[in-house]
C-alpha cells in the first residue's frame, strides 16, 4: 500500500474484540478504505494525532475508558464523523451514546452492508458543499453555511459537522416541518435507513447549544408525529 | 345442616316430653279412678241417691265422674254428657274390664278412665280434662320451635362468620396467586391479613419472592447469553460479507458452501437478535415509545424502509385521514416479521392493507399461500413453532421466534394480532391498534 493512498477514505476502527476487529478491517479494506485499528481508547486517541482519519468507528464497550469517553474526548478537538458500535438497543444507551457526540450508531449484530452504507453516506456528505445562501440571520443567531460557522451574538458556537448540517437544513427550510426521514436523507445522506432517534438526539444536542433555554425551545420546535421545524420568533434577514 | 339438627333435636325433645307428661297424667288418673271407684264401692250400696254419691266424690284433679248403675247414667256435672263417652269403651268396662281412652269431646282433649264396680254395682268412669296439658305441650312446642329457629339462625350466622374468616384469607391467597400467574411477579400477601395465618402468609410471600428472582435470573441469563453471542455473530456476518463479495473467486463447491454458510449465519443472527428481544419481553423491561402518527404516511414510510416499495398498500377511506397510536419501530418490526413469514410460508405477500373504524385500525398482511388451518391459529404465535416444512419456500432465514415476537410487540403497545383466512385464498395476518379518526 502506497503511503498517502487514501482509497475511498481513511478509517479508524477502535474495537477490543480481536476477531471482530480483524473482520472489520478485512471487510472495510475490501470495500476500498484504508483502515487503521486500535484495541482501546488510549491507543485510539493516539492514532488520531497521526494521519487523521476521515471517519472513526468506536465500540462503546472497551477495556479501561469507555468508547463514549473516547468519543467525547475526540469531539473536544476534532470534527471527524464518528459512528459508535453499541451493544444494546435500548433507547437509554443509544441516547447516551449519541449525547457524547457521535454522528450515528449501529448495534451488534449489525449487517455489514448497513454499516458500509452509513460510512459511505457520511463521507460523501463531508465532501459536499452546503449550497444555498451566504448568510442566514435570525436575531442573535447567525449561520454562515459556506464557512461552516454559527455564531450567537458574535460568539462562535462549536457544532459537530452533523449538527451544523442539521441546523442549516432546518434554517434553510425555516417555517417548514421536516420529517425525521427527510432529515436523515438530507443531513446524514441515508436513503431509507437510519433511526429517527439519531435525529432526535442531534436536535437535543443542537438545542443545548443554540437555545437560550433548551427546555423551552424557541428556534427549533417539535411538531408531534411529523418532525421538526425551525421557527424563530424574530424576523429573518438575508444578505 | 343446622336446620336439620335443630328440627331433630326439637322433635325428639317434644315427643319425649309429651310422652312422659302423658304417662304421668295417665298414671295419676288411673290411680285416682281406682281410689274413687273403691270409695263408690264402699259407700255405694248404702246410699240412696247415686247423684249425691257422685257429688260427694271430689276427685283430686279436675275430672267428671260418671256412674253407670242399673243401666242408667249418673253424672255429677253437665259438662260432659254420657252420650259423649265412646260406646266401645263403655262396653268394655261394663263387661268387666278396666280401660281408658283418649278422646276429643267438644274439641277438648280428654282422657276417660273407666273401671267396673264390684258386686255388679255397675261401672265407674272419670273424664279427665287434658286442656291444661295440651296448652302446656303447645307452649312447649312453640318454645321448641322458636328455640330451634333461634339456634339455627345463630348457627348459620356463626358458621358464616367462621367460614368468612377462613374463606376470606383463602380468597385473598387465590387472588394474589392469580395476579402473580398473570405476570405481576411483585404482588405479595398482606401480612396483616390474619394473625393466625401468618405462617401461611410468610411462606407464600417467600415463595413468590423466590419465584420472581428465579424468573428474573433466567431472563437475565437468556439476555446475557445473547449478548455474549453478539460480537462473534457480528464477526461471522462481516467476514461472510467479504466472502460474498468475492464469490466469483471461488470454485463451484466453494460457492455452494458459502451459500449454506450465509443462510445459516443469517439465521443465527436473526435468532440472536430475536432472543435478545424476547428476553427483554420476558423480563418485563420493555417500554414502548408510543406516538400518534398519520396512518397512510407511516405505512408507506415503513414499507420503503423495509425495501419493499413494490408491495401494494391499500388504505381504505376511513384510514386515509386517521392517526394511529403505535410504537413506530416495533410496528415496523412486526410488519417485517409478517412479511418474512408470508414469503417463507405464504408464497409471497399479496398486499398490505389498512382499514379503520370505531377507534381501531386493522393493518393486515395478506399472502397467497395455503392459509392457516383453524387448529393452528393460536399455535403459530408460540415460540419456535415452525410451519410445515413442505410449505417452506426459498431461503428462510428466520429464527422461529418471529411471530411470537410480533405477538409480544403488539401486546406491548396495547394492540391485538391474529390470523384469519383471506377470502381469495391464503392467510391474512391482522394487527389491530388504537386509532383516531
Amino acid at each position: 500500500m502506497k503511503s498517502g493512498d487514501r482509497g475511498l477514505g481513511r478509517l479508524l476502527v477502535v474495537e477490543d474484540d480481536e476477531r471482530l476487529r480483524d473482520a472489520l478491517r478485512l471487510a472495510l479494506r475490501d470495500e476500498g478504505y484504508v483502515v487503521e485499528t486500535a484495541a482501546d481508547a488510549d491507543s485510539g486517541f493516539e492514532r488520531l494525532s497521526g494521519d487523521s482519519p476521515d471517519l472513526v468507528l468506536i465500540d462503546v464497550v472497551l477495556p479501561g475508558r469507555s468508547g463514549l469517553e473516547l468519543c467525547r474526548q475526540i469531539r473536544q478537538a476534532h470534527q471527524v464523523p464518528i459512528i459508535i458500535i453499541t451493544a444494546r438497543d435500548d433507547s437509554h444507551d443509544v441516547v447516551a451514546g449519541l449525547e457524547s457526540g457521535a454522528d450515528d450508531y449501529v448495534t451488534k449484530p449489525f449487517v455489514f452492508k448497513e454499516l458500509s452504507a452509513r460510512i459511505r453516506a457520511l463521507l460523501r456528505r463531508t465532501r459536499m458543499g452546503t449550497g444555498g445562501v451566504d448568510r442566514l440571520v435570525f436575531g442573535e443567531l447567525e449561520v454562515v453555511p459556506d464557512e461552516g460557522r454559527v455564531t450567537i451574538s458574535g460568539e462562535d458556537v462549536p457544532l459537530t459537522r452533523t449538527e451544523f448540517l442539521l441546523l442549516c437544513e432546518l434554517a434553510q427550510e425555516h417555517r417548514r416541518v421536516l420529517s425525521r426521514d427527510r432529515l436523515l436523507t438530507n443531513v446524514w445522506g441515508y436513503t431509507y435507513f437510519g433511526d429517527g432517534r439519531v435525529v432526535d438526539a442531534h436536535i437535543r444536542r443542537l438545542r443545548t447549544k443554540i437555545e437560550p433555554d433548551p427546555s423551552d425551545p424557541k428556534f427549533i420546535t417539535t411538531v408531534r408525529g411529523l418532525g421538526y421545524k425551525f421557527d424563530p420568533p424574530i424576523e429573518e434577514n438575508t444578505s | 345442616m343446622a336446620i336439620l339438627l335443630s328440627v331433630l333435636l326439637g322433635t325428639f325433645t317434644y315427643s319425649t316430653v309429651r310422652r312422659v307428661v302423658l304417662e304421668n297424667r295417665e298414671e295419676s288418673a288411673i290411680d285416682q279412678v281406682a281410689r274413687d271407684a273403691l270409695l263408690v264401692e264402699t259407700v255405694g250400696p248404702g246410699s240412696t241417691n247415686p247423684s249425691e254419691l257422685l257429688a260427694s266424690i271430689r276427685p283430686a284433679s279436675r275430672s267428671t265422674p260418671f256412674l253407670f248403675a242399673d243401666g242408667s247414667w249418673f253424672a255429677a256435672s253437665l259438662q260432659v254428657r254420657p252420650e259423649d263417652l265412646p260406646q266401645a269403651l263403655v262396653s268394655t268396662v261394663t263387661s268387666g274390664n278396666a280401660a281408658r281412652q283418649y278422646v276429643v269431646i267438644d274439641s277438648a282433649p280428654v282422657l276417660i278412665v273407666g273401671t267396673p264396680l264390684n258386686d255388679g254395682l255397675g261401672a265407674y268412669f272419670e273424664v279427665f280434662q287434658l286442656r291444661d296439658l295440651q296448652s302446656t305441650l303447645t307452649t312447649l312446642q312453640s318454645v321448641l320451635v322458636v328455640a330451634g329457629i333461634g339456634t339455627t339462625l345463630v348457627g348459620v350466622i356463626l358458621g358464616w362468620v367462621i367460614a368468612g374468616r377462613v374463606l376470606r384469607p383463602l380468597r385473598e391467597v387465590t387472588a394474589v396467586a392469580q395476579q402473580i400467574a398473570s405476570g405481576q411477579l411483585e404482588t405479595r400477601l398482606d401480612e396483616d391479613l390474619d394473625r393466625d395465618l401468618l405462617p401461611l402468609t410468610a411462606s407464600f410471600n417467600s415463595m413468590a419472592e423466590t419465584l420472581q428472582k428465579r424468573i428474573a435470573r433466567e431472563a437475565r441469563f437468556a439476555s446475557d447469553v445473547a449478548h455474549e453471542l453478539r460480537t462473534p455473530v457480528t464477526t461471522l456476518v462481516t467476514s461472510l460479507s467479504v466472502l460474498e463479495g468475492r464469490k466469483s473467486e471461488l470454485s463451484t463447491e466453494g460457492r455452494e458452501a458459502l451459500d449454506l454458510l450465509a443462510g445459516d449465519v443469517r439465521r443465527l443472527e436473526h435468532t440472536v437478535e430475536d432472543l435478545i428481544e424476547m428476553a427483554k419481553h420476558d423480563a418485563g423491561v420493555v417500554t414502548p415509545d408510543m406516538e400518534l402518527l398519520p396512518t397512510a404516511s407511516v405505512l408507506s414510510a415503513m414499507m420503503n424502509r423495509l425495501r419493499r416499495p413494490e408491495i401494494p398498500i391499500d388504505i381504505d377511506d376511513g384510514a386515509t385521514r386517521s392517526m394511529i397510536w403505535i410504537d413506530q419501530r416495533r410496528l415496523e418490526r412486526v410488519l417485517a416479521n409478517l412479511i418474512d413469514n408470508a414469503e417463507a410460508y405464504g408464497r409471497g405477500v399479496v398486499r398490505v392493507s389498512a382499514e379503520g373504524g370505531g377507534g381501531t385500525m386493522r393493518i393486515a398482511v395478506e399472502d397467497q399461500g395455503p392459509g392457516v388451518p383453524e387448529s393452528q391459529r393460536e399455535r403459530i404465535f408460540e415460540r419456535f413453532a415452525r410451519g410445515n416444512d413442505a410449505n417452506r419456500s426459498g431461503q428462510y432465514a428466520g429464527s422461529g421466534l418471529g411471530l411470537s415476537l410480533a405477538f409480544e410487540d403488539v401486546k406491548v403497545f396495547g394492540g391485538r394480532i391474529w390470523v384469519e383466512d383471506r377470502s381469495a385464498g391464503g392467510a391474512r395476518f391482522v394487527v389491530e391498534v388504537s386509532a383516531e379518526p
